[in-house]
């Protein structure tokens, strides 16, 4: 049934959420309530839609602003800018280890350009495809990040 | 790089839907409050399961390792040739996602090459291994012998 796999040639991850526990980053600076959580996603998602672009940092202390209004601006600044340097999944490096020996590996995901810089060194590793939502210009929720990022990533057919 | 070679992991559907749609291949990894509805694509329980059914895919890595043996007088010559010529040109070959160079105590040599599959190892053999054998034959002689031994790898790190 997954036959295909064997012809695949890249692997790339999104990194909040795949590789960072973002839930357990988010417990450091006190947001450990699942609706809270839930709550953030989504007004992440409404964010990332609208224009003009902004940086994946500034949307997420936005959003962590307006959904947790006790939170000290100093806790927020410093998770918004530290998204690269959240705990990783006990899976993630494992994984990242062991493909990187069978397929080309990246990280294709929302974030500032630093955050991918942060995230290869959280996970002890170099990207062979790595594309920030920064560079694109658009969120990954967006038509216009992947139609960018295939322009960006594909050769050829089919 | 094809469409259809590219596998794009997520825990988002909203994204997994973009890929898709672009002809990409998309695995939706199920982490806490993960909701993924995405059909016809792979979906895992975390990360361990999805390197398990690609490695099983690929039937990889593999490991080819060449034992060489040349005579004293050929080593140093050779070991240039190997260095300079061989393994740039290996690190061209399809699938090869590593390639090393080793003098071991006794003057002997190793090549090791890391393939991502199977395939790539049978194709390589099928093609530029023939060449390459030939072009140490031509280069060095006949007193140089290098067997080659393929192994699955498991527990990279």
């Amino acid at each position: 049934m997954t036959q295909w796999l064997g012809a695949v040639q890249l692997v790339t991850f999104d990194g909040p959420g795949v590789l960072f526990d973002w839930r357990a980053g988010l417990a450091r600076i006190g947001v450990t309530e699942g609706d809270e959580v839930a709550q953030l996603a989504a007004r992440l998602s409404e964010l990332a839609a609208l224009e003009p672009f902004r940086r994946w940092s500034d949307l997420v202390r936005q959003a962590l602003t307006e959904t947790r209004r006790d939170l000290r601006p100093a806790a927020i600044g410093l998770f918004s800018a530290e998204i690269g340097r959240l705990p990783t999944w006990p899976d993630a490096l494992p994984t990242l280890h062991s493909l990187r020996e069978t397929v080309q590996i990246g990280l294709v995901a929302n974030g500032d350009a630093q955050h991918q810089l942060d995230a290869a060194q959280t996970c002890q590793t170099r990207w062979d495809v790595c594309v920030s939502s920064e560079e694109l210009r658009a969120h990954l929720h967006t038509e216009r990040a992947w139609d960018a990022a295939v322009r960006a990533g594909v050769t050829g057919g089919p | 790089m094809t469409r259809d070679s590219w596998l794009h992991v997520s825990t988002s559907e909203r994204t997994l839907e973009l890929a898709q749609a672009r002809g990409l291949r998309t695995c939706l990894v199920q982490r806490p409050g993960t909701v993924g509805q995405v059909q016809g694509e792979l979906k895992v329980a975390d990360l361990h399961a999805l390197t398990a059914q690609i490695l099983d895919a690929k039937q990889g890595p593999l490991l080819v390792e060449v034992r060489v043996t040349a005579p004293q007088s050929l080593r140093p010559a050779l070991l240039d040739w190997l260095r300079d010529t061989l393994l740039p040109a290996m690190r061209r070959v399809p699938g090869v996602r590593a390639a090393r160079l080793y003098a071991r105590e006794d003057g002997s040599l190793l090549e090791h090459y890391t393939f991502g599959s199977r395939r790539e190892v049978d194709d390589w053999q099928a093609t530029f291994a023939a060449e390459q054998r030939a072009m140490v034959r031509d280069g060095f002689g006949a007193d140089v012998q290098r067997e080659v031994h393929v192994a699955v790898l498991r527990g990279a790190s």
